[in-house]
């Protein structure tokens, strides 16, 4: 039995003690680093609005936009025309204006009509876009109606900040071309280590104790990530996982009304076992005990009796959450802002939306419009741009969704091209695509293990 | 690039830094004082002129036709050529002249000088004498005294033949028919010629003018209307100045703003009837606007003798168009732009005010309108323009020189109260205020411009206090172009207010069914309607209209008959059958009129077959011997409405649908008032015979059909149930055919009608529309049910007299009853009613009911002069201790101020427990949820279940009244003897440290998951309230300042602030103890 790595990396390190057909497997061990503290809010204050997010987030990421655009139209447009304030923007002459979309949308859900009973309440809908939406674009010191489709009402949010090149005419902008930040890139790691390939696995949805849980699957990879079982590639495979990712959705079923203890040691011995040997993070998500808006909070301890106790391998996390593991940035969400991003969007993927907000260096621009966030004041911690380290992330995932999807970006966040921009990863939902995705931290190239039958 | 250069503000609005005080240079380096020159605004304000006539009128060729919209009169000379051969009255002779404004179909504004008709009125000659010479000589002398500018004063008096319209007289008596028509100068004239008949004028020895019963006829109708009424032009009608007949007027004899001016004698004009094309609209230009003003020094609401307008935000809309044709916000000071709006900036409030009336002269508005922009804004305007001298912004109106004034005057009527107004004069504009239409047509909990637009356009609008314009308006460019984009809101939502609610369409209907000019129709009473249409069918059929002194009567008569109700709950159907058009009918098949009713001292003299007894003794002739002028007005009304109801339903084109709709709804109402008309004591033309004898043939009526239904209707007589009416009001009787189906309720019903109706005269018809099925009869005017009209399915839920409109009860209490009712009728399910009853009393007591359904509100009268009210005041108390603790935001005379009812100590009287909603969430106070059980939901509640449940009562009381929580006070006198220790999150119990005592920290789970819940939803609605906020004021960078407290969701954002901490503050705790 391959149950050679079964140990504490710590432990670990010369391992060659004989038992199965593998001597030499050891667990490969990834230096690393929590960046997430930004997502901590440790005492929350709710006297503020949202205005302060929306102003930080034009703060951070206008000049980004800005340097996007001038690479952009700098050969056409002079200097004077990339205008430093929206109302500065005159009748008749070109120009580049930069500021925050807003998007007006008939069939935006209003707490207002909950309360006024005026309109009968839909349900939630899968999407909320329709013709007659229509872009603004504002920053401090004014807002404009923007037309000529550009960029296209379908395809972006509220909440991204954006370069438009156009036009002032009968007092609104008539736009021609528009850009966006674009895609931050990687900061090249250390050089690629002897003991390659070296992965950090993703997962996603385990839902313990849920009907929509596969109890056989669950067992698999547990086997699989402890090397217990599978063929003699697959163990030396899982050997080189050197950290775990759960992205969220992993306490489904715990419930306040018929709170089940079970469910709980379910879940906290299946990690507890996982992270004797392998390090683990565990990022809350839309179903899992925690706060339901952005940025979520760490699963409390409480729920992890067991697995807490090995400190230095499991730890519960907060979602968004930033992280550099064998030197390479690693950031992403459990997927509700993606997911949001797709119901007002007319995103129809999960990596096409995701890819969206790698391209606006923005985790969430939806929140705090149409998702819930915490009212930040001094910072916009879902903005991609150098906030602790002045690095560019190199993955970047989000979890949850109904199928795997990945893509290695270009330079600038381009699609295709040399594939030398960041990794997007969309994680499946563990109980719907039993799938677990290694990502090879050297290569940036992506392995799929799959559980189904 | 700009097209203009200097100080134009589209949009790039004023080029300013942030920050910098208002002449700061803008970023092209131009001085910002630098003037832009009046050619420049031309060039800017070209596209609003309007469209020229495409050659110049040739008046031997060309006809002009426009619809009008407002005559007045003017003073000038007589014009020669303008009279009939002969007409004039001397040469030279000041005359009055009428001006007729409107616009053509293609948009011309048209100004037209109508000459040559003169004011009269009537008398009744003297018995023998009728020597109009003597007439006209003793009235011309009498009226000398008092006049002597003017040549001749008493023109013309000729001797007709009329009947007066009061009394029937038998021909046996003496000769009444004979009358002077007496023609003065100018209409200022007629009533002193009407203080001399009055007093007696003596022609000859023993010919005296008779005083009694009525001195003079027609004295007492304003000169335009009599105009009007002689010519067949109705209000808002199309008329024809045909070519040949007219004369243009040259451009140094021009007087008016108008594009085209002409001078026409009165018998050229041609009034078109309006059926086909004639019925449509003219393109008339609306003009909307509101102004922004702040207060310099002190506090309070500013004042128009000392605080300036910063904004006027104006929105132009040709009527019919999609949309605007011109936004633009007029602004002191430098201001960013604003979406969609033409942006101008002005250094100096003269030259705003200049500015912006230049604008109004080029839009050359028909019709202005905003929120009560009359009394409010353009009084404001006009005081601040006369004060800043800035001469011509005066002229608001269509006449170069006639300069608007404001007048005070204080408006009465039965229908519509006591109302203050300002009265000012713009000639040829229509003032259309939004706020006064809809206080006439809706009956609201609030009418502020922010509860009408949530009301009709569901939406809500950022309201900003007062004291916070000023500060931003002191602030830079870009807090300016907040006020800009608010106050443009305000001058944009009485205008969809307009489309949504048809209004053009209606009230120009109103004005053509009564022939009322269309500005009588918002700032007079329902009267005038009825005159003038009375003063129209006396003159075709040679009847005279008696001037009658009005006096204030106490005689009162006896009202509708309401059948006692058999109080209960009808779980099976009840037929409804109602007298079509009651009080109309009535006096059309008895010919109840003025001229039928006959003198009691003449009855004897009369054959009993010649008239008709009413149930209260008066008689009036029948139709045979003389038609009654108020049944034939009605009859007309009636067949005018079914035509255009028929023609509504046969039309195609929308726009003609809504013409027809405002038309048959205009006629309906119009039919509906002549009944009123002659029950007002303070009327024109008061008659309690006639309408006393409405109402007691209703009753009788009633009653006739009560017996008869329940005669007919029994087992006895081979039907399954015996019949009874249960219940009967005005004109509708309901009845309780037994257990039977919708069905056959429904056909009982039709038949039953059919049947009763035979018995009476036509038109007089019961009919059967609907059945209620459940049925709650609660009392008197007081019921609900759901309505049938056809068998399939109710239409909808119906209640009566359980809507609690005023804004004395709290929403929770309308919510509730709402709820009750649609559990009981709907669901059917009489326990979830009572279930629903109990959680609301189990909330309140529990304080877990949103402070917006609790919140009451009362307009704070003039000045909190406490001996005005000899009872203390809970409003007037707490607009008090507010401005106590901050005078810059405590509400003023004419605010409404919103409270609640707060525990207090024990003996606390009521006007101490109201306390501001806002200061009761900050320092979290306690709510008198015993006041809103009593005061408020009790008697509502209880009337409901009154007829379902012994004891109702039992509603408030029990288990489910037992848990109460009260807040702790945050601050206060109170909370400095409170102590608060730690406690454990799950049980209460103290703690020393930590968050959970030893006990439930076994729990600890399951106590962080409560706790969790609350704290999520607490999250999502914080989010869900904020991120509204930010959007409807239009802003994501910006802080939400808005304190509409009208808006549904103003306490609760204020609510959620504090509830999140605290949640958030539990997760702290139990976090901690990891």
């Amino acid at each position: 039995m391959g149950l050679d790595f079964l140990r504490k990396p710590q432990g670990a390190v010369d391992l060659h003690k004989s038992g199965g057909g593998n001597p030499s497997l050891s667990r490969t061990q990834l230096p690393y680093e929590n960046l997430s503290k930004r997502f901590l809010v440790s005492t929350g204050q709710y006297s503020q609005q949202y205005s302060s997010l929306y102003y930080v987030r034009l703060e951070l990421l206008g000049e980004a936009v800005l340097r996007a655009a001038r690479a952009k139209w700098g050969g056409q447009l002079s200097n004077a025309q990339f205008l430093e304030a929206l109302k500065k923007a005159k009748e008749g002459g070109e120009c580049v204006v930069i500021g925050t979309l807003y998007k007006s949308m008939t069939l935006k859900p209003s707490v207002l009509h909950e309360y006024m009973k005026h309109l009968a309440i839909e349900g939630p809908m899968d999407k909320y876009i329709s013709d007659s939406d229509t872009l603004y674009l504002e920053d401090q010191t004014a807002r404009v109606q923007l037309l000529g489709n550009t960029p296209p009402v379908g395809n972006v949010t509220t909440g991204l900040i954006v370069a438009v090149r156009g036009r002032m005419s009968d007092a609104c902008f008539h736009a021609t071309d528009y850009c966006l930040a674009g895609a931050t890139s990687p900061t090249p790691g250390p050089a690629p280590s002897p003991e390659a390939p070296r992965y950090v696995a993703f997962v996603s949805g385990l839902r313990f104790g849920d009907a929509s849980a596969n109890e056989v699957h669950l067992r698999l990879l547990h086997e699989y990530l402890l090397g217990s079982s599978g063929s003699a590639e697959q163990k030396e495979q899982a050997s080189r996982i050197g950290r775990l990712i759960v992205v969220g959705d992993t306490l489904a079923a715990v419930k306040t009304e018929g709170f089940d203890v079970k469910v709980v040691e379910q879940a906290d011995g299946w990690l507890g076992e996982v992270s004797a040997t392998l390090p683990v993070d565990v990022m809350p998500g839309a179903t899992d005990p925690c706060n339901a808006t952005l940025p979520q909070q760490p699963i409390h301890a409480a729920l992890f009796p067991h697995s807490r106790r090995q400190a230095d391998t499991f730890q519960s996390v907060t979602n968004p959450y930033d992280c550099r593991v064998g030197g390479v940035r690693i950031i992403g969400t459990s997927g509700q802002p993606v997911r949001d991003l797709m119901a007002f969007s007319s995103c129809t993927t999960p990596l096409d939306a995701l890819k969206l907000t790698v391209q606006a260096r923005c985790l969430a621009p939806t929140a705090p419009d149409t998702m819930g966030c915490y009212p930040f004041t001094k910072s916009d911690p879902f903005c991609m741009v150098n906030q602790d380290t002045g690095e560019g992330a190199s993955v970047i995932f989000s979890g949850g969704h109904d199928r795997v999807q990945y893509e290695r970006l270009g330079v600038g966040g381009e699609g295709g091209g040399e594939g030398q921009g960041p990794l997007c990863v969309c994680v499946p939902d563990f109980s719907v695509e039993p799938v677990v995705v290694l990502v090879d931290i050297d290569t940036l190239e992506v392995d799929l293990v799959e559980f189904g039958a | 690039m700009s097209k203009l250069d200097g100080r134009k503000a589209r949009p790039r609005a004023a080029l300013d830094d942030d920050d910098v005080d208002m002449d700061a240079d803008n970023d092209d380096g131009e001085p910002m004082s630098k003037r832009m020159r009046s050619s420049d605004w031309d060039d800017e304000f070209e596209p609003l002129k309007r469209k020229d006539l495409d050659a110049p009128l040739d008046p031997n060729n060309d006809r002009i036709v426009f619809m009008q919209i407002d005559i007045d009169q003017y003073t000038g000379k007589a014009k020669r050529d303008m009279w009939p051969q002969g007409g004039i009255p001397a040469p030279d002779q000041e005359v009055p002249i009428l001006r007729m404004f409107g616009v053509t179909e293609g948009g011309q504004s048209v100004l037209a000088h109508i000459h040559g008709f003169m004011p009269y009125f009537y008398c009744q000659c003297p018995d023998k004498c009728r020597d109009s010479a003597k007439m006209r000589a003793k009235l011309e002398e009498r009226l000398r005294v008092n006049n002597r500018g003017i040549k001749q004063l008493v023109l013309h008096v000729e001797v007709v033949q009329k009947q007066s319209l009061m009394w029937y007289v038998p021909d046996s008596t003496a000769d009444t028919s004979h009358f002077f028509r007496i023609t003065v100068a100018q209409p200022r004239l007629v009533p002193p010629c009407r203080d001399i008949i009055e007093r007696g004028l003596e022609l000859q020895p023993g010919a005296r003018v008779p005083t009694t019963p009525y001195a003079t006829f027609e004295s007492n109708i304003a000169f335009p209307l009599r105009y009007m009424i002689d010519n067949g032009v109705t209000g808002g009608c199309w008329v024809e100045v045909p070519a040949g007949s007219y004369q243009v007027r040259s451009h140094a004899t021009t007087v008016g703003l108008c594009q085209i001016e002409v001078d026409l004698p009165y018998t050229d004009l041609v009034s078109l009837p309006t059926d086909g094309d004639y019925m449509k609209l003219a393109p008339l230009r609306v003009l909307s606007f509101d102004i922004e003003c702040v207060k310099l020094e002190g506090q309070g609401f500013p004042q128009a003798e000392e605080d300036p307008v910063i904004q006027i935000a104006t929105v132009v809309k040709i009527h019919g168009d999609e949309e605007p044709l011109w936004k633009a916000v007029f602004v002191l000071g430098t201001c960013a732009p604003v979406a969609g709006a033409h942006v101008y900036t002005f250094e100096t409030e003269y030259e705003l005010l200049q500015r912006w009336s230049d604008f109004l002269t080029i839009v050359d508005p028909d019709v202005l309108t905003g929120y009560n922009v009359i009394n409010f804004d353009l009084n404001y305007l006009i005081t601040r323009a006369g004060i800043l001298k800035v001469d011509k912004f005066a002229h608001i109106g269509r006449i170069q020189t006639a300069k608007s004034k404001i007048r005070d005057t204080v408006f009465q009527s039965r229908a519509y109260g006591i109302r203050e107004n300002k009265e000012i004069n713009t000639e040829g504009r229509v003032q259309f205020d939004v706020l006064h239409a809809i206080q006439r047509d809706h009956k609201l909990r609030s009418y502020s411009l922010n509860a009408v637009s949530a009301h009709f356009l569901n939406e809500q609008k950022e309201d900003v206090h007062y004291s916070m314009i000023g500060d931003l308006h002191r602030g830079n460019a870009e807090t300016r172009q907040r006020v800009a984009s608010y106050c443009l809101k305000d001058a944009t939502l009485p205008l969809r207010l307009m489309d949504h609610l048809l209004c053009m369409y209606n009230y120009v209907e109103m004005a053509r069914v009564t022939g009322t000019p269309l500005s009588y129709l918002l700032t007079r009473g329902q009267q005038i309607k009825v005159v003038s249409q009375l003063y129209r069918t006396c003159l075709k059929l040679g009847y005279i209209f008696p001037y009658a002194k009005q006096e204030s009567s106490e005689e009162k008569f006896e009202g509708a008959t309401v059948l006692e109700p058999e109080k209960d709950f009808y779980g099976e159907p009840i037929a409804t059958l109602d007298f079509a058009s009651l009080y109309p009918s009535i006096m059309m098949a008895y010919n109840l009129c003025y001229c039928t009713l006959i003198p009691p001292q003449y009855v004897s003299q009369m054959n009993p077959d010649e008239y008709t007894k009413t149930p209260i003794g008066h008689c009036f002739v029948k139709k045979d011997n003389r038609q009654g002028v108020l049944p034939l007005v009605l009859t007309e009304l009636l067949a005018a409405r079914k035509r255009a109801k028929k023609d509504m339903n046969a039309a195609q084109d929308p726009l003609t649908k809504m013409v027809l709709n405002g038309r048959q709804l205009a006629l309906k109402i119009s039919a509906n008032s002549v009944y009123g008309f002659t029950g007002a004591t303070v009327g024109q033309l008061a008659c309690l015979e006639i309408s006393s004898s409405v109402t007691a043939f209703g009753r009788q009526m009633i009653d006739q059909t009560k017996e008869h239904v329940e005669r007919r209707y029994k087992v006895a007589a081979g039907y399954p149930h015996d019949a009874k009416v249960i219940y009967g009001d005005t004109d509708s009787v309901m009845v309780n055919f037994g257990e039977i189906s919708v069905e056959e309720a429904m056909k009982y019903g039709l038949e039953a009608s059919q049947e009763i109706s035979k018995t009476f005269p036509p038109p007089i018809r019961l009919e059967f529309e609907k059945v209620y099925c459940p049925f709650l009869l609660m009392n008197k005017k007081r019921y609900a049910g759901l309505i049938w009209t056809k068998p399939e399915k109710y239409d909808k839920m119906d209640c009566k007299g359980i809507e609690t409109v005023r804004r004395d009860w709290c929403e929770l209490v309308q919510k509730t009853v709402d709820d009750v009712l649609n559990l009981i009728l709907v669901e059917r399910s009489v326990p979830q009613a009572k279930e629903c009853v109990k959680r609301v009393v189990a909330d309140l007591l529990q304080n877990k009911v949103d402070m917006s359904l609790l919140v009451i509100s009362k307009s704070l009268a003039k000045s909190a002069n406490a001996e005005d009210y000899k009872a203390k005041q809970p409003h007037v108390e707490l607009a008090e201790r507010m401005r106590a603790r901050d005078p810059t935001s405590a509400p003023a005379v004419g605010d409404r101020v919103a409270f609640v009812y707060i525990k207090g100590h024990k003996d606390a009287r009521a006007y101490e427990k109201a306390e501001d909603p806002l200061y009761v969430l900050e320092q979290n106070l306690a709510i008198d949820a015993q006041y809103y059980l009593e005061h408020q939901l009790k008697q509502p509640i209880i009337r409901i279940f009154e007829p379902l449940m012994e004891r109702p009562e039992s509603l408030f009381a029990g288990n489910h009244t037992l848990k109460v929580s009260v807040p702790m006070p945050a601050g206060g006198a109170m909370a400095k003897f409170v102590q608060r220790s730690l406690t454990c999150l799950g049980c209460r119990a103290p703690i020393k440290e930590g968050a959970l005592c030893k006990n439930c920290k076994k729990k600890e789970i399951e106590i962080y998951l409560k706790k969790l819940d609350t704290f999520r939803d607490r999250e999502l609605e914080f989010n869900k309230l904020w991120s509204e906020c930010q959007r409807c004021q239009g802003s994501l960078h910006q802080d939400v300042i808005c304190t509409s407290r009208d808006c549904p969701i103003f306490y609760r954002r204020e609510r959620v602030k504090r509830d999140i901490a605290q949640a958030a503050e539990a997760m702290q705790r139990l976090k901690i103890d990891w």
